[in-house]
């Protein structure tokens, strides 16, 4: 058995936070995130069209007792971030928070200072934040010290399924954190999603690659023991890495 | 002064009563706003004032829902 992770004193049993985007329609979304095993999902916020409401995202995820994440996606500055979160927690009720701030759609690299000073006020007006950011070590320090409860670094673009593309930035990350370090976006196999938790992430937060498979439900389960793989990988020690070939076997030499 | 007054809900135009608060707007057109935050004027109106808002000629209404998202 894992050591559990807390995030702001909650206590979480799975490492597998999950996206709500992108799955074909809401019931194989909500066997595929009951299948996961997650314990916390994101979802956005958007104008509802009067003429043409949107299927109730909200009844699947919490009819399948999973923690809400809203996130700001959408917002290009910290000024519209802050008014989606204040929307966000009095729609859902909730103060957890993805913070994300991507002001260029092609890429939609996070803007670090926008992040930041978002960060600052969020925390200041009651929120749990866990802002969606650059593998920077600085940047992760420092949206530590305002009072981020979580930093969620990424692997490589968002939908990119690259992988662990910033695995020399993360590795730093990791060592000099003090808050739960979740790897999020561009984790695109479970093989990625299992070494970030090698590495010693806490938890990764997984939508794409479970929900644009050809089968969501079964990915959720290999998405789920790799994280399970993965983290017991860390707690218990992998061998160190040897350039000079080191034998298993005693070399006993009886040839000679 | 007329009885009837132009809001427009997520940029939909209503013709309505003047009477009517943000809670009684939604009910007798039946806007499901389960799940959902209000804004006006880039401020939110937490849903336990909806009752007593009036609305007015011109104002406009920004009503907000979470959809799938990563």
């Amino acid at each position: 058995m894992s050591e559990r992770l807390t995030i702001a004193g909650k206590l979480f049993s799975s490492r597998l936070f999950t996206g709500t985007g992108k799955f074909p329609n809401s019931n194989v979304m909500q066997k595929a995130l009951i299948e996961s095993g997650t314990e916390l999902s994101t979802m956005a916020l958007k104008r509802v069209e009067v003429n043409n409401p949107e299927d109730n995202i909200l009844k699947p995820i919490v009819d399948a007792g999973i923690n809400l994440l809203p996130n700001t996606s959408g917002a290009k500055n910290a000024r519209e971030a802050i008014f989606a979160a204040q929307l966000a927690r009095e729609a859902l009720g909730t103060n957890w928070l993805k913070l994300e701030i991507h002001p260029d759609p092609k890429y939609l690299m996070p803007d670090p200072i926008e992040t930041l000073k978002a960060a600052e006020e969020l925390v200041r007006q009651g929120f749990i934040v866990l802002p969606y950011c650059h593998a920077d070590p600085v940047l992760c320090k420092h949206l530590e010290e305002v009072g981020c409860a979580a930093v969620m670094p990424l692997g490589a673009p968002i939908g990119s399924n690259k992988g662990i593309a910033s695995r020399d930035f993360l590795e730093i990350i990791i060592d000099q954190a003090r808050v739960p370090v979740v790897v999020d976006a561009g984790i695109g196999a479970p093989s990625h999603a299992a070494f970030a938790m090698e590495m010693g992430a806490d938890a990764v937060l997984v939508n794409t690659a479970i929900a644009a498979a050809r089968n969501p439900i079964a990915m959720a389960t290999a998405f789920k023991l790799a994280v399970q793989s993965g983290r017991l990988a860390y707690e218990n020690g992998l061998a160190p890495v040897n350039t000079q070939a080191v034998a298993s076997s005693p070399l006993t030499a009886f040839l000679d | 002064m007329s009885n009837l007054i132009t809001i427009e809900l997520n940029t939909v135009a209503y013709r309505i009563e003047r009477i009517h608060s943000i809670h009684s707007f939604f009910s007798q057109y039946k806007v499901d706003t389960q799940g959902c935050a209000l804004a006006m004027n880039n401020q939110i109106i937490p849903r336990a004032e909806w009752q007593t808002r009036g609305l007015s000629d011109g104002e406009s209404i920004s009503l907000f829902q979470a959809i799938a998202g990563g």
